[in-house]
């Protein structure tokens, strides 16, 4: 099935808890450790529908990621949603504080995307 | 030579003493002058009076000749005996010498030598008559000199040089009287003159004695003064330099000497630059003397920071100073004055200062850094917390709503996933609380027998859901038992398996414990970016840690709280690391069978 979500948080415990959250929502997400990981997915599969975002990660960082991102023209125009415990990413498409206010959360993940199945 | 004694072998004339001299040496001269004319004057008018009497006497005496001449002619008419002719003969032989005596003592008087020339015409007159009568006397008898006696001649002729006589004393008496009052106007003159020397001389000597004394008085004044001036600098506690206009030195005080290394003695009259040599702290270059712009602009200078004075051993010495033109009253620069002192102590205070200032700033930084770390790190296990609760909520109401399809399995592991992350924020507390346990220096420890391979395997079961499946290994063949704090001890294990998961990038982890009689030894071997050997020290400083906090969160506590910890316990803690190639962390313990148990030692 087409991966509808890109998760991207170098904090195992909050990845994995969010992961879980949407799939049960009845998304397609796939979660990755950091910036290259999350770079070396969108390059090799089809785009997703929307990108959600951790800021402070080592190595590639999620400020480094979204101007990569804009940068190709295959995967501009995904949406993001940054979250993020600390940082702001000025161009995101929603901005959301580590912990998540979940319901507010999931309002934006719907505006960008319809479940896979209900 | 010193300014105070050059200053005092300077003359103070004073116009006032000078007038006065040349006053008193006038007044001097004058009095002399006039008393020498007066004293001629006196003397020629003594002179008169003594001439005077000398011309009545002769005159009297030529008068009394004449008489005793007569009395003679008299007596021999009389008697006719020759024996009474002897005063005749004695008056006639002293006539003609006593008329030649008043003649020179009148020889400068005109009327006195006309009325002598009838006195000696007249004497002769009368010689003539007395020799005829004594003839008649001699050849005729008595009654032919009497008849000769009779007829008067010889009275009127005596009578006529009387006269003549008479007259010439008033004449000498007239110019005895002129020139007595000559005398009695000198002696007045005289005695004014000396009088009004006197006084005169007594004004001006007392004048001198109170201008000398004025003088003295000041010049005495000047000396104490000059005295004061050097004393007081001496005294001063600065150094202190002083030149003329050209800028060579006149005067240095003590101080001066001592941190110049010149005595005034050797200083004096060089120029300043020799004595006064001073560059700039760090470059060493020379620096500006402030005298010469005092000098050239009549300014006060004061002195570039950072400023080192080159004492004439060679010595540095920090030094502050200010130079200032020394102005004469009407302003014009006759020289300058630099003060200067010894300012190492307070540039050692400031070094020490702006050292302390700088650690501070650094302790306030990474304190603020800390707290934005500290706000970051609690988010996410927070974050996980509340999602996992928020998974098992909705997991429930599908439980009752029927629509459930994940079973008890699944909700089972969202619960231990949620526990997990608890347990990491409670670590992150517990490690915030010992930073201000160990700081207040009340760390307690509870001794007891521990077996740290119970608790290295304890720990790993913590972070199962933290490491990747299979990633850590644990490799101890036997318990090793200590007297440990099983708290601290595990919290030292967290905090250094933590780490190795954190930096380790998913590679292995292999931790292995061996022991002998006195030391358990723990090793702890990651894969990971490792640690550059410059940073491995710094690793265990407080809010620090090997890489940017952009790439790594972390408070940075982990590894200080372990390595108080860890000393606490009498152990140490190391780390073996290259940079990229993974880091191995050595935690050695003493193994201390001690005889009391669960005793609390405080550090």
């Amino acid at each position: 099935m087409k991966t509808q979500i890109l998760v991207v948080d170098d904090d195992a415990g909050s990845r994995n808890a969010l992961t879980t959250l949407l799939r049960d929502e009845g998304f397609t997400v796939i979660g990755v450790p950091g910036g290259r990981e999350a770079l070396e997915y969108l390059r090799a599969s089809p785009p997703p529908k929307l990108i959600v975002l951790d800021l402070m990660m080592p190595d590639v960082d999620g400020w480094d990621l979204r101007h990569a991102q804009k940068q190709d023209p295959r995967l501009a125009a995904i949406p993001v949603i940054a979250v993020s415990a600390a940082g702001k990413l000025l161009d995101a498409d929603a901005q959301f504080r580590k912990p998540l206010d979940y319901e507010k959360f999931l309002g934006a993940v719907r505006q960008y995307v319809k479940p896979a199945r209900a | 030579m010193n300014a105070s004694t050059r200053f005092n072998e300077a003359r103070v004339v004073t116009p006032g003493l000078a007038f006065g001299f040349i006053a008193i040496v006038l007044v001097l001269v004058v009095g002399v002058v006039v008393a020498l004319a007066n004293l001629g004057t006196v003397y020629r008018a003594a002179s008169a009076v003594a001439h005077t009497n000398d011309v009545k006497a002769q005159l009297h005496a030529l008068l009394a000749s004449l008489i005793d001449a007569e009395t003679g002619e008299r007596g021999y008419i009389i008697t006719g005996n020759d024996s009474y002719l002897e005063p005749y003969t004695r008056g006639v032989a002293a006539t003609a010498t006593e008329i030649e005596r008043v003649r020179q003592l009148m020889a400068d008087n005109r009327e006195q030598q006309i009325d002598l020339d009838r006195v000696a015409a007249d004497t002769q007159v009368k010689l003539d008559q007395l020799v005829k009568a004594i003839q008649a006397r001699r050849e005729n008898g008595f009654e032919a000199a009497q008849a000769l006696v009779l007829t008067n001649l010889g009275k009127r002729t005596m009578d006529g040089i009387r006269a003549v006589v008479a007259r010439m004393e008033t004449r000498e008496d007239a110019l005895l009287a002129s020139r007595t009052a000559d005398a009695d106007r000198a002696y007045h003159t005289a005695r004014f003159t000396a009088l009004t020397i006197g006084a005169v001389s007594l004004v001006v000597v007392a004048a001198l004695f109170v201008v000398t004394r004025r003088v003295g008085t000041e010049r005495k004044a000047a000396v104490n003064l000059a005295e004061q001036l050097r004393v007081t600098l001496s005294s001063i506690g600065d150094g202190v330099i002083a030149t003329d206009a050209v800028g060579r030195v006149t005067s240095v005080n003590l101080i001066a000497e001592h941190l110049t290394g010149w005595t005034e003695v050797e200083a004096f009259g060089r120029r300043l630059e020799e004595i006064f040599v001073i560059v700039n702290e760090e470059t060493r270059l020379p620096v500006e003397n402030p005298i010469n712009r005092a000098l050239s602009e009549g300014v006060i200078v004061g002195l570039a920071n950072h400023t080192v004075l080159i004492a004439r051993n060679g010595t540095a010495i920090p030094v502050d100073d200010s130079a200032a033109p020394i102005r004469t009253s009407d302003g014009r620069v006759q020289g300058a004055v630099l003060v200067f002192r010894d300012v190492t102590g307070r540039r050692r205070t400031e070094h020490e200062r702006s050292k302390l200032i700088a650690e501070l700033e650094a302790a306030v930084h990474a304190r603020d850094e800390f707290l934005s770390i500290a706000a970051h790190e609690l988010r996410n296990p927070v974050n996980a917390v509340q999602l996992q609760l928020v998974g098992i909520l909705r997991a429930f109401q599908r439980l009752s709503s029927g629509t459930d399809e994940m079973g008890s399995e699944g909700l089972r592991d969202r619960v231990a996933q949620a526990h997990a992350q608890v347990g990491r924020l409670i670590r992150l507390l517990d490690n915030l609380l010992d930073v201000s346990r160990i700081r207040g220096g009340s760390i307690a420890l509870e001794l007891e027998d521990v077996d740290l391979k119970e608790v290295v395997e304890n720990v790993i079961t913590q972070f199962l859901g933290e490491a990747l499946p299979g990633q850590m290994t644990f490799n101890a063949h036997h318990p090793v038992v200590g007297r440990w704090d099983r708290l601290r001890l595990e919290q030292v294990v967290s905090n250094v398996l933590s780490n190795a998961i954190k930096y380790g990038e998913g590679r292995p982890i292999l931790m292995s414990l061996d022991s002998d009689d006195r030391a358990a030894r723990l090793f702890v071997q990651d894969h990971g970016i490792g640690i550059a050997p410059e940073q491995q020290e710094r690793l265990f400083a407080r809010f620090e840690r090997g890489v940017s906090r952009r790439q790594y969160g972390g408070f940075g506590l982990g590894l200080w709280i372990t390595r108080q910890l860890v000393d606490a316990m009498g152990g140490e803690v190391t780390v073996a690391s290259r940079a990229g190639q993974g880091a191995t962390f050595s935690i050695v313990l003493p193994i201390a069978r001690a005889a009391t148990t669960g005793t609390r030692q405080s550090t």
